[in-house]
């Protein structure tokens, strides 16, 4: 079984191709197995020429069916355009795999793996991708070095072994040099290339794929996929905050209920644009309640919902306009459909407004479940009611991913009598529906719960399994109380319990925690972020000179002097630190401003308004001392 | 301290700099002209393509890939640099060139620091459509020979003009080559027709002059003698002694083969061009057949005459001097008075007898 080295590098892409499609997670099984199938049939194909003839013939056929599979993808198996054309491209790699290989075959091969790295891209930004693009520099080095040889040698005399082993060098002398070249190039260009979003929406582009749903549904069937990809990244960057985190990062509360699911009530909307500093003030501060810092960056944005930990009153993010409904979420209604980073300062959540959606029973019947909360709540405070029935769901129902294969008519009537067992919107939902029996307003909340804390990334990782739904009862005096009846499962995994796998986990988390933050995360602010840094560092003494002299106002002569000094940067270490230690390379929290400036009030472009650097804020300001304490850096 | 150590001048690195510079500036002077191939075209289409789409998704990774496509046109015009620059051809017939026959040229070409892979040299010649040839490897610092066949179309001077040099690697996206003016220039020998063997035989019996009269190392009896003490026994003559009933020694005559003249007093007006240069050709058939048969040759031609002499340079003396002749310019001088026994052939005649019949 010989291989020449452009069949070799081809069927080395076409790997890396199929690997980046199956790591997504998108396609069905049987279509990666069947790809991976033809992978390997591959090796041995030329063993039959006689198929091999026989399936060139079948080409055109073949090209008329994919279009053919390519349009029934789309209609009438309702998959998103993406999940289409790589199954397209999926239905030709495997052809092309199984068939005789000339160099245009190799050719395309190595074309369409490149093609499906690219549809994975879409499909998936997890870390993994590093990894194969990082592995297709050499790859595709090879394979396009090798179809070039090829087709010169088809065109001239027969090639000379010696020539061959002097192509076989420099091949290797090639992909070494390349590798590293490529790379710097590819960053380069990654840093600077302008990020000018426009967001033209596309059919199915990154269709919804969470655990979280801002309508939690209880007539589903089958079972619910404990899905371990990352939602989203939540760092504290006051260690204290964490300590004051109950666990609970709500997303949307559901007040209706029609007895199957439970959405959201239709009501006042209040819309936010943020300030030319990017910030959206969204409510005064209650002086009494301590504030919460948070740094979240929300991975899959298809809920268009900031969650947070607490009730938010300032949001730093690069989202042009945020909107608040009645119950407090808030939403973004722009089209955003990659990562989302955002910053917040939250108070703990008070709330003391009812409605009288609150109270409203479905139209179903609700004998047997008002019987059985009559004999679990009783007739104390609501309180402790409440605290009566969290308790009895707690201790007699078992949590389960499995939904069954029956729609119920009354799925709580079903779940409390029958079943015995479900997902935390059941729980939830028969919380809710007994609290409301009792006369006390309840609602129910949709988010994540807990996640797992990462040391290396020193933040809380929530997947989409940690997706959840809670009750809040509104007890008077207290206002709305958070409630949880759902047994929780134990979340100790297989993965955890063994030492090494559970921190190469971590490892992994943390790694791709980077991934999303320096790659996924770039953006025009970051951006004009980066070129700032750039700036400042090559004039710092006047940056310095200009911050601190006006910081230290007050602190003494002596103080002024020294920290002012000839070179008052280099107190604080290296030019290459000072550059680090204000870049978006820092750490989370420790070098980034405080006031994020909004991606459309910078000067990056001209003719847009000035960037709201202190030097320029000041002069806006009226260049008084004042402003400095108004515009504090 | 240091006083007793003389410091390096800082002007000794001044020439090696001066170099490096000039090497700098000549490589930023050479034009490269570029050209997209096909799959070039598709591949920059597909990066604006993928550029388009990352700026309208924000999509990072699609910019990553943007960088990697971006990388890979940088990467392959630095490799197809390097894989031209320094590369130099040399040029040499292989053999005699004659108007309408095959000629081979070995060309070799040598590079510099860096190993030229896949290089089309296409040369350009007077007159000629050009020629390629692929040198799928030139060693860094070596040479590799190269060998062209062309059909030079006339007599005279076949000039080599210049020289494209281009290449598709590394990765065949875009074609970059530059352009080194040559001016090699070679000799075209007339065409030459191979005549029948009956009319110079004939030629050779009327013309030649292949006897000396003297005695020598030929094959043909001279005379026979009676023999004497240190003759050899090879030269025994033993029919001869025979019947003289003594040893009779044959002496041989020397071949002297003077040879062919042939004499061209005017160039033929009368002709057209086309016709004067089958003439030409037919001359040069002339003097070519007899040097083949080993007859020395000479030719009086306007302005020009060359004693018969068999000897290849002779033969190229003449050829070449066919090849360069402008007939329509050299008419006004006769040719010199060769005094050779008066059996010399007249070319116009021969040509007019049976010469017109035999060269197309």
């Amino acid at each position: 079984m010989s291989i020449s080295a452009l069949n070799a590098a081809a069927l080395l892409s076409a790997a890396l191709g199929l690997a980046s499609i199956s790591l997504t997670g998108e396609i069905s099984p049987l279509w990666i197995s069947l790809s991976w199938s033809a992978w390997l049939f591959s090796f041995i194909s030329g063993r039959f020429p006689g198929a091999q003839a026989k399936l060139r013939r079948l080409e055109t056929a073949a090209v008329v069916g994919m279009i053919a599979l390519l349009v029934v993808d789309f209609f009438v198996f309702r998959n998103t355009i993406f999940i289409a054309i790589t199954h397209f491209l999926l239905f030709f790699q495997i052809v092309k795999l199984a068939g005789e290989k000339t160099r245009k075959d190799n050719l395309q091969i190595f074309l369409f793996s490149f093609f499906q790295i690219l549809a994975s891209c879409t499909l998936s930004v997890d870390a993994w991708q590093a990894i194969v693009l990082l592995a297709f520099i050499p790859t595709a080095t090879l394979a396009l070095f090798w179809n070039q040889m090829e087709r010169e040698s088809e065109t001239g005399t027969p090639r000379d072994p010696a020539v061959h082993r002097s192509y076989r060098r420099m091949a290797t002398l090639i992909c070494a040099l390349v590798l590293p070249l490529n790379v710097a190039l590819t960053v380069v260009v990654f840093i600077i290339f302008p990020r000018v979003t426009i967001n033209v929406t596309l059919p199915g582009y990154n269709s919804p794929r969470m655990g979280y749903t801002d309508q939690i549904n209880l007539t589903r069937t089958g079972s619910l996929e404990q899905s371990a990809a990352v939602a989203l990244w939540l760092a504290f960057p006051h260690p204290d905050d964490r300590r004051l985190w109950s666990g609970y990062l709500r997303g949307d509360t559901l007040r209706v209920f029609d007895g199957r699911q439970w959405s959201t009530a239709s009501g006042r909307v209040r819309r936010f644009l943020p300030d030319s500093n990017g910030v959206t003030f969204i409510r005064p501060h209650v002086p009494s309640l301590r504030l919460i810092q948070e740094s979240i960056t929300l991975l899959d944005t298809s809920a268009h919902t900031v969650f947070t930990a607490g009730r938010p009153i300032r949001v730093v993010s690069a989202l042009p306009s945020l909107q608040e409904n009645e119950e407090g979420t808030l939403h973004w209604i722009s089209p955003w459909h990659r990562a989302l980073h955002y910053n917040l300062i939250a108070e703990p959540f008070v709330d003391t407004e009812t409605k009288p959606v609150d109270l409203a029973l479905p139209a179903l019947p609700m004998g047997r479940i008002r019987v059985l909360t009559r004999e679990v709540a009783g007739s104390g405070p609501p309180l402790l009611q409440a605290q009566k029935i969290e308790s009895y769901l707690r201790q007699n129902y078992q949590y389960s991913t499995d939904f069954g294969n029956q729609a119920a008519a009354n799925p709580v009537d079903y779940f409390l009598f029958d079943r015995k067992q479900g997902a935390c919107g059941h729980f939830a939902s028969a919380m809710a529906v007994m609290l409301r029996l009792q006369k006390i307003p309840s609602r129910v909340v949709a988010g994540y719960y807990k996640g797992e804390w990462n040391e290396p990334a020193r933040c809380v990782v929530v997947r989409e399994r940690d997706a959840h739904a809670w009750v809040e009862a509104y007890i008077p005096g207290k206002g709305w109380t958070s409630f949880d009846p759902t047994p929780i499962p134990d979340a100790t995994s297989v993965s955890q319990r063994l030492v090494l796998v559970h921190q190469l986990n971590q490892y992994w988390d943390y790694l791709s925690y980077q991934w999303n933050r320096l790659v996924i995360q770039y953006d025009l602010y970051s951006q004009v972020n980066a070129f700032e840094t750039l700036k400042s560092a090559w004039w710092p003494h006047w940056q310095f000179r200009f911050h601190r002299a006006r910081q230290i106002k007050g602190t003494g002569p002596e103080a002024a002097a020294e920290e002012r000094g000839p070179f008052p940067w280099k107190k604080r270490g290296s030019l290459f630190s000072l550059v680090l230690s204000r870049s978006p390379l820092s750490p989370v929290g420790a070098g980034h401003p405080p006031m994020r400036p909004s991606v459309f009030t910078t000067s990056f472009w001209p003719g847009w308004p000035a960037p709201a650097t202190p030097k320029r804020r000041m002069k806006r300001a009226g260049n008084s001392r004042s402003a400095w304490r108004r515009f504090p850096t | 301290m240091n006083e007793g150590i003389p410091r390096p001048s800082p002007f000794t690195t001044l020439p090696s700099v001066v170099s490096f510079a000039r090497r700098i500036l000549r490589w930023m002077m050479l034009t490269r002209p570029i050209r997209f191939t096909r799959f070039g075209t598709f591949y920059i289409l597909f990066s604006i393509g993928v550029g388009a789409a990352a700026i309208n998704t924000g999509n990072n990774l699609l910019y990553l890939i943007l960088g990697i496509l971006l990388g890979f046109i940088v990467v392959s015009g630095i490799l197809s640099d390097s894989g031209l620059w320094g590369v130099r051809t040399e040029w040499r017939p292989t053999g005699t060139l004659y108007a309408g026959e095959k000629a081979d040229l070995e060309c070799r070409a040598t590079k510099g620091w860096f190993p030229g892979i896949a290089v089309q040299i296409e040369s350009h010649w007077q007159g000629l459509p050009p020629l390629s040839v692929l040198a799928p490897w030139i060693p860094a610092r070596g040479s590799v020979p190269l060998r062209v066949t062309l059909v030079p179309p006339r007599r005279g001077h076949l000039t080599l003009e210049r020289c494209r040099y281009s290449t598709r690697f590394p990765f065949g996206l875009f074609e970059k080559s530059h352009t080194w003016q040559m001016g090699n220039e070679w000799v075209v020998y007339p065409h030459i027709t191979r005549l029948p063997w009956q009319e110079m035989e004939r030629l050779g019996r009327d013309y030649s002059r292949d006897t000396s009269s003297r005695l020598g190392q030929g094959s043909v009896p001279f005379v026979l003698r009676d023999y004497r003490t240190g003759d050899a026994i090879r030269q025994v003559h033993w029919k001869a002694s025979a019947r003289r009933q003594r040893l009779i020694v044959k002496e041989m005559e020397e071949e002297a083969g003077e040879g062919d003249l042939f004499v061209l007093k005017a160039w033929p007006m009368d002709l057209d061009p086309q016709t004067m240069e089958r003439f030409i050709s037919f001359v040069a058939s002339l003097v070519f057949a007899a040097y083949e048969q080993g007859r020395p040759v000479g030719l009086a031609l306007p302005n020009a005459s060359f004693r018969p002499e068999y000897s290849r340079a002779q033969l190229h003396r003449i050829l070449e001097k066919l090849a360069l002749v402008d007939p329509y310019k050299d008419r006004i001088t006769p040719p010199e008075d060769i005094d050779w026994n008066g059996r010399v052939a007249d070319v116009v005649t021969l040509w007019n007898e049976w010469g017109k019949r035999y060269v197309h």
